[in-house]
């Protein structure tokens, strides 16, 4: 029965590749709608808990604070529950920018990759110390660098005697060309909203990021640096331990309360949606509008052939695997389509000036879509087909 | 052998535009018999052929083929019957115009329950027994109206059915092929398959041993 389905497919062929090509110009505005909403939510949604909750947005000087770390200031102020910023590491190297993140930062948020893979999977507790570079500093994954550590003995209280260690880092990733990091720039604006926690890879030097607690398993200072943090206050905090801890970190630099920033945030991100709405719904009208497109298309055969396929013998599940195997076909040249167009786009560096990339979003709505129009080319002829005489449908849908 | 008992067939039943189209039908037709089907448009005729063509259900009644009841069998059981033991040809060829004449009459042979060795050559058979065996490789929108209606008839008879149902069988075809065609289905006759035609045409009718006149949903001559 295949080699009949092979035959039907040979013979319309023409009208295949065309259903084909719609659908994979369908699966590539599929792919950039959902790119362009997955980029706004990307960066929303791992510090959704912090911009939706009490806290402050803030810069703390380290000349004002001293050199501390998020424990510290959580073990200082217990009114804080968490906090997002970059630690700035207590050591040399030839990187222009060498920062740290708590393990709950490093799980918060994935930048891209260009190669290699994110701390987030690692593990955190081995010996070797990993670290994820920019392209810029022109490593490769696998390589093993060395950067040097200074510390100072306990009794050293004027930091007179500086100890300097070396310390090996196995580099495990390579930031993307334009990756976005979190608490990367320190340019601070009270008009901020939550994409100003995030600063872009190629705007900063060589980057080097690491983990705060492989740090301290190997006794290697950090400390908050001078770049933006994101404090969350504890959900049973009082209204007067919330009030004393925003006088107190208004002392220690800028800040903005979290109900403004998340008031800034919402307006950026609503004016973001008022302007692709519209092009969301051209492009949902243009799905359904080329889904009901293609399926006349097939229909008009499907019916007389469904009607002949019904006359010859074949039940109904025959002449279903006949045009599923038609549509499948139809719809797997359409994702090869897709898959040449995306990789030449990217190949030739065309996505790596856009939004556009293919998320888990981007390839579910796909399969929605693929599934929606194999439905439709199999079950529509069905239904008109029980609606005329078979006579009817033979004679009526002539080629 | 084909007997029907009381059928009555009901289109839209139990709606505002109910119409009853076979109002018990009752008829007997003998293997090997050469029957038309005869009557005015509207008068029941195709929805008779199709029940016997087992495309088409009926409400009440018995239909057996070979002393077996044909009423409320699965989807699947009606389609065996389709494949094995009816070969359908219908006014306007019912072919797949960018098939082959091969293409055309392997069809039912790849819906056939049974498995079947050697499609091709039974293929080539049937189209040799309509004089079509030289076109087996031509497709069909290149054929004349006479030689698909022969493509038809081979794709009718490759599974070997017993009976033959042609509806309208020589309504789009001039007079000299529509005798070509009638010789067609006299030969089949002749092999001991049971035709039955559904005809207008009075001298398509008068070819056949035995004429039923239908009208109203109703055989008023047999």
């Amino acid at each position: 029965m295949l080699s009949l389905g092979f035959k039907e497919f040979q013979r319309r062929i023409f009208t295949n590749l065309f259903v084909a090509l719609q659908l994979a110009v369908i699966l590539v505005l599929i792919i950039s709608a959902s790119s362009i909403l997955f980029y706004r939510t990307s960066f929303y949604s791992p510090l959704k808990d912090y911009i939706e909750g009490n806290g402050m947005y803030c810069q703390i000087r380290t000349e004002t604070l001293g050199a501390m770390t998020e424990k510290d200031i959580k073990q200082q102020y217990p009114v804080i529950e968490s906090i997002v910023s970059a630690n700035a590491v207590d050591a040399t190297s030839g990187f222009s920018n060498m920062i740290a993140y708590t393990d709950d930062t490093i799980n918060m948020y994935e930048p891209n990759m260009e190669s290699g893979k994110w701390l987030s999977e690692c593990d955190l507790s081995d010996d070797t110390v990993f670290g994820v570079v920019s392209a810029k500093s022109n490593l490769s994954v696998g390589d093993v660098i060395k950067i040097t550590s200074v510390r100072y003995d306990e009794d050293d209280y004027e930091f007179q005697n500086p100890i300097y260690e070396d310390l090996e880092i196995q580099i495990v990733g390579i930031l993307n060309d334009n990756a976005d990091v979190l608490c990367l720039d320190d340019y601070f604006s009270y008009d901020d909203d939550y994409r100003n926690m995030y600063g872009n890879v190629e705007d900063v030097g060589s980057l080097l990021i690491m983990s705060q607690s492989q740090l301290d398993s190997k006794q290697v200072g950090h400390s908050l640096s001078n770049r933006k943090q994101l404090i969350k206050y504890k959900s049973d905090a009082s209204q007067q331990e919330i009030d004393e801890m925003n006088n107190l970190l208004r002392g220690l630099g800028p800040t903005v309360e979290m109900k403004e920033f998340y008031n800034n945030s919402q307006n950026y991100f609503y004016n973001q949606m008022l302007k692709i709405v519209p092009l969301l719904i051209c492009t949902v009208l243009l799905i359904i509008v080329s889904t009901i497109s293609i399926s006349a298309l097939t229909i008009k055969n499907n019916i007389k052939l469904y009607s002949i396929y019904y006359v010859c013998g074949s039940d109904r599940r025959q002449c279903l695997t006949l045009y599923f195997f038609n549509s499948a076909l139809t719809a797997l040249i359409g994702l090869a389509v897709t898959y040449i167009i995306m990789n030449i786009s990217n190949i030739s560096g065309i996505l790596g000036q856009t939004v556009i990339q293919i998320t888990n979003g981007g390839i579910l709505m796909s399969a929605v879509a693929i599934l929606l129009h194999i439905a439709c080319s199999m079950i529509m002829p069905m239904v008109l087909m029980n609606n005329k005489s078979l006579r009817e449908n033979i004679t009526e849908n002539n080629e | 052998m084909i007997s029907l008992k009381n059928v009555v067939k009901v289109y839209n039943p139990k709606k505002a535009n109910e119409f009853t189209a076979l109002k018990g039908v009752d008829a007997q037709i003998e293997d090997g018999e050469m029957v038309a089907i005869i009557g005015k448009s509207g008068a029941g005729k195709s929805t008779l052929l199709h029940i016997l063509a087992c495309i088409d259900s009926y409400e009440d009644g018995e239909y057996y083929i070979d002393d077996e009841l044909v009423k409320k069998l699965s989807e699947k059981k009606y389609a065996k019957i389709r494949n094995e033991k009816i070969g359908i040809v219908m006014q306007d060829f019912a072919l797949v115009e960018d098939f082959s004449a091969i293409e055309n009459v392997m069809i039912p042979l790849s819906f056939s329950k049974k498995k079947i060795s050697g499609k091709k050559d039974l293929a080539l058979k049937a189209l040799d027994s309509v004089g079509m065996k030289e076109y087996a490789k031509k497709s069909c929108n290149k054929l004349s109206g006479g030689q698909k209606q022969r493509v038809a008839i081979a794709r009718a008879i490759v599974n070997d059915p017993t009976m033959i149902l042609a509806d309208e069988p020589t309504g789009a075809l001039d007079t000299k092929t529509s005798a070509e065609i009638m010789e067609l289905f006299h030969e089949l006759n002749e092999r001991g398959k049971t035709v039955i035609i559904v005809t207008h045409d009075p001298l398509v009718a008068e070819q056949c041993d035995r004429v039923i006149e239908i009208s109203d949903g109703q055989i008023v001559a047999s």
